[in-house]
């Protein structure tokens, strides 16, 4: 289908123009005669970087953001977005009453009036057709206590499964990668790892847009020290590549050849650390079948550097160089994000990376690690962690055990046949399912799936025909424009709770003022919609996000993310605390599976002798680790002679996924006021495209005009358009085939066609 | 002060830039303002200020040519451009156009295509406004320049420099400068 832009336009601009005006009210007014600003500990509300920030608040307004210098993770250091946060919370585009449609459109509504009719919706809902006709879509920026009462709400009370988040589009092959290759969830380093590794590699990462300020810690380090070596290994020429030695270009989708060219050359030359590997590793193929290292060698000798070269387009050179690099590395830390999830096989990229550690013991010891980069602020703490996905409970447990559900329905106070055995419906199933009638009710919560999902304008039937509740700080949003009631959400710094960012550290954010308008807490909003739906009983006790978060806590004790030493009081006094942390004395863990953790270090010795890691996790079997033998597979859409060019779609520095905070800041409009298209000078010349011309891009999904960026960043066959706008909605182009383990699409590549507008 | 050499490297520069900032601090205004900095860019095409002065018959076709919009007429009293089309950068940068209509469209010779290459003017960036130099991790300038690693570049811990010599002036950096306060300043031309 063809999209039209005056349509996105259109409905926009009143958005748009409001957040291009909106700035502080009355700079410097006195208000509440407060003359001074106080300065509050906090986390920074974007990325999963989780830097610590100091909020300055003065007469009822938060007027002015700063790095905290106390906080290990950014040492005071910030990115420019994170500065502008304070217009966020006071922007025009702020909710803050919450409205039903009637006749077709959103009015004022009473705070009664709204839960009322969503409870009786719900109610109906359920009633006629089951608890699996809804559904719950939440956030990775949802604090970790909000998530927390959605999954009570749909999983222990209402009975279904159909709890989902943007995690899933996001980090779910990530999850997969570590849960087969570690058999845990999450990192087994820490940041602490990056002043200590002689080599990064940067798999599938803008980091420097990306994730700034770990971006910012790899170029200091490597500045002081110049001996560090930095391989990327990405499509795109990114502001990354200002720290690189090497850069392998494969095309998209294409490079899982070049991982095991890479492992070739390691077992090949020597690399390989045998004694590590008969300890800790068990070597598998994909039917789970155990494999000696002479086999997985064997394995191996198809993916030559010559043939991955033949495959990826990356030169045979290149990775014997990017191998030799990694193997004489005496530490070595990779690190990856979207361009290894968001792929159709990004669970098995997520392996092969992890296999280079495993096979040459580069994990354990300062300075390695296999590390995943988190894209949202709490996708680690509150969903990954927290449970909210369709196949998990909070902390770390699974549906379909018994055991886990009986435990977890206990502490909930509902009965144990009210968690369903089964998984629920994975993010695209649901939203496909909302398109069938299946789902006919749907909570979304501090997300913006309307703008977000892949192959986006498919998903926009069911969004019209079903029951929509939206709970988000920000209004209009293209989600906002399908919801039949709207409720005003409290924002950052207007609440308190958790966040837990990519390295496992959670930190607690402070309430600082009161919500705008009528605006109310998520998790009191669920609470609150949990009584009205007849759970009076269940939600009574939820008087404080204390209460929840102790409630949470308790599920994590004796786990492998044990949070029991993480209790508020102490959370606010610290800068976060890194799990497993099983005490209130207990400083947090800095490295899994080794020494100076404490599930390691309480394991009988017999499990220990003789080796330095124990992969304890829940889905590892004898304290081993595995390395998959995982072939090549190319990409869902690989491009062809119809469509010949790949497109990639990703973020950008200035900006934040839809734009509904970062576009109230005039300064950061200003830096990038619009979408492009990055074209390569070569491609450029040959479709006769110049700088700044308008061009469609097309997929077999649509197509969007859009102004030519003609530079030297992607590779020649590759384009990149960044997905902040919804002027012009990329997603809408995406292809939403997804991995058929981690359930998550593959945003990353689609076979395109340019022409001149 | 090291850094200081990679940026603006004249040291005359500095120093008289350093007094300015001096002064505007005790005066407490913005150092935008002063006799130091100026808000718009030349033309592209002109040799040299006199010459253009001389020349321009102030019939603003060019003004009317742009396909950008980024030449306008400036409007300031006691300043010798007062009347004269000048580019101003914050509004809308120079794209530097492969044909530059404005020249083409110029009949008295005030710019000229044998003089396309000189720069539009000199920046310099302000680091007390750069967020870059106040540990905000911030490219957007390096990330928009047209001739980004050439003109400017950054640091060993990514703060931007420019590269004097080769900067063309075109005054996109000042377009998109995301600081509170214009962090990138147009050296004045000498009136
Ligand atoms: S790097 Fe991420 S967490 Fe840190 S300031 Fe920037 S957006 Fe916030």
């Amino acid at each position: 289908m063809a999209i039209s832009r005056r349509e996105f336009i259109k409905t926009s601009a009143a958005a748009t123009a409001a957040a291009s005006i909106g700035v502080q009210l009355f700079p410097g007014k006195l208000y509440g005669g407060a003359f001074w600003t106080t300065w509050h500990k906090s986390v920074c509300r974007y990325c999963g970087v989780g830097c610590g920030v100091m909020i300055g608040e003065k007469g009822g307004k938060i007027t002015a953001i700063k790095g905290d210098n106390e906080n290990t993770v950014n040492n005071g250091h910030l990115c420019l977005k994170a500065f502008y946060l304070n217009k966020a919370v006071h922007a025009d585009t702020r909710l803050k009453h919450p409205m039903i449609r009637k006749n077709g459109k959103l009015v004022k509504a009473s705070w009664d009036e709204a839960l009322d009719l969503v409870a009786k919706k719900f109610n109906e809902i359920r009633k006629a057709h089951g608890g699996n006709a809804l559904a719950f879509y939440g956030s990775g920026q949802a604090e970790t206590e909000e998530t927390y009462m959605a999954n009570k709400l749909f999983k222990g009370c209402i009975g279904t499964n159909n709890v989902e988040g943007n995690p899933r589009l996001c980090m779910a092959s990530a999850v997969g990668g570590y849960l087969t290759s570690l058999g845990a969830d999450e990192p087994a380093g820490t940041y602490q790892d990056i002043e200590k590794a002689k080599l990064f590699m940067l798999v599938g990462t803008n980091t420097a847009e990306a994730h700034p300020i770990v971006f910012e810690r790899i170029m200091r380090h490597k500045n002081k020290n110049p001996d560090v070596k930095i391989v990327i290994i990405d499509p795109r020429k990114t502001p990354t590549d200002q720290v690189a030695d090497l850069h392998l270009f494969p095309k998209p989708g294409f490079d899982l050849a070049v991982f095991n060219a890479i492992a070739h050359i390691l077992v090949n030359e020597g690399y390989a650390d045998e004694s590590f590997i008969g300890k800790h590793v068990f070597i598998k193929d994909n039917e789970e079948n155990k494999h000696t290292f002479e086999e997985y060698k064997k394995f191996l000798e198809d993916y030559t550097p010559e043939n991955a070269e033949k495959i990826s387009g990356v030169p045979a050179q290149d990775i014997i160089k990017a191998a030799r690099m990694f193997g004489k590395a005496k530490t070595a830390m990779s690190m990856w994000t979207m361009g290894l999830n968001q792929r159709m096989r990004g669970v098995w990229a997520n392996n092969l990376i992890t296999n280079l550690h495993l096979i040459t013991g580069k994990i354990g010891v300062p300075g390695s690690d296999a590390f995943s980069l988190t894209g949202q602020p709490n996708a680690c703490g509150g969903v990954r962690e927290g449970g909210g996905l369709c196949h998990i409970l909070p902390g770390h447990h699974l549906v379909v055990k018994e055991a886990h559900r009986k435990k977890v329905a206990k502490v909930w106070g509902v009965p144990a046949s009210n968690i369903q055995p089964k998984p629920g419906k994975h993010t695209i199933a649901m939203f496909s399912a909302l398109n069938t009638g299946d789902i006919k009710g749907i909570y979304i919560m501090c997300t913006n799936p309307a703008h977000s999902l892949p192959n986006l304008s498919k998903y926009w039937k069911g969004l019209k025909e079903q029951f929509v509740v939206v709970a988000d700080s920000f209004f209009p949003t293209m989600t906002t424009d399908y919801a039949d009631v709207v409720l005003p959400a409290a924002f950052w710094t207007e609440k308190e709770g958790i966040y837990g960012c990519t390295e496992r550290r959670s930190q607690y954010m402070p309430k600082i003022i009161d919500p705008a308008g009528e605006a109310r807490w998520d998790a009191f909003i669920l609470r609150d919609l949990g009584k009205k739906m007849g759970f009076e009983k269940e939600f009574a006790k939820y008087e404080t996000a204390e209460i929840m978060w102790d409630e949470y806590r308790s599920l994590t004790k004796g786990k492998d993310m044990n949070l029991m030493g993480a209790s508020y009081n102490r959370l606010k006094e610290v800068r976060g605390l890194v799990w497993p942390v099983p005490t209130e004395d207990h400083p947090g863990t800095y490295k899994r599976f080794t020494d100076g953790d404490p599930i390691y270090d309480a394991l009988p010795a017999e499990k220990k002798k003789g080796r330095r890691m124990y992969f304890y996790g829940p889905k590892a079997k004898d304290g081993k680790a595995t390395v998959w033998m995982r072939p090549h597979a190319d990409p869902g859409e690989p491009t062809d002679a119809e469509f010949p060019i790949a497109l990639t779609t990703g973020r950008i520095l200035e900006h934040w996924h839809t734009l509904t905070m970062t576009g109230t800041s005039p300064e950061l409009n200003r830096a990038v006021p619009k979408a492009y298209v990055e074209i390569n000078p070569a491609d450029a010349k040959k479709m006769g495209i110049k700088n700044k011309d308008q061009v469609i891009v097309e997929t077999r999904r649509g197509e969007l005009e859009i102004e030519a960026r003609v530079i030297d960043r992607p590779a020649p066959g590759t384009v990149f358009v960044p997905f902040h706008w919804r002027e012009w909605p990329i997603n809408v182009l995406c292809s939403d085939v997804f991995d058929p383990g981690s359930k998550e699409p593959e945003y990353k590549v689609a076979a395109a066609r340019i022409r001149k507008a | 002060m090291a850094r200081l050499s990679q940026d603006v490297v004249s040291r005359k520069e500095f120093i008289r830039g350093f007094t300015h900032w001096f002064k505007s601090e005790i005066l407490n205004s913005s150092d935008e303002s002063g006799d130091k900095y100026q808000d718009y860019l030349l033309l592209p095409g002109i040799e040299t200020l006199n010459a253009f002065l001389d020349k321009c018959n102030q019939c603003y076709d060019c003004v009317e040519v742009c396909p950008n919009e980024s030449i306008r007429v400036w409007h300031k009293n006691h300043s010798r451009l007062d009347g004269y089309p000048v580019i101003v950068p914050k509004i809308e940068p120079c794209h530097f156009c492969d044909n530059f209509p404005c020249i083409d469209v110029c009949s008295t010779g005030a710019v000229q295509k044998k003089n396309s290459h000189l720069p539009l003017g000199v920046v310099s960036i302000n680091e007390q406004h750069c967020h870059a130099y106040q540990d905000h991790f911030c490219l957007t300038c390096v990330n928009s320049c047209p001739e980004s690693g050439k003109a400017i570049s950054t640091d060993h811990i990514g703060r931007p420099f420019i590269i004097k010599d080769k900067c063309t002036g075109c005054g996109v950096c000042i377009n998109v400068c995301p600081a509170e306060k214009p962090a990138i300043r147009i050296l004045h031309t000498g009136e």
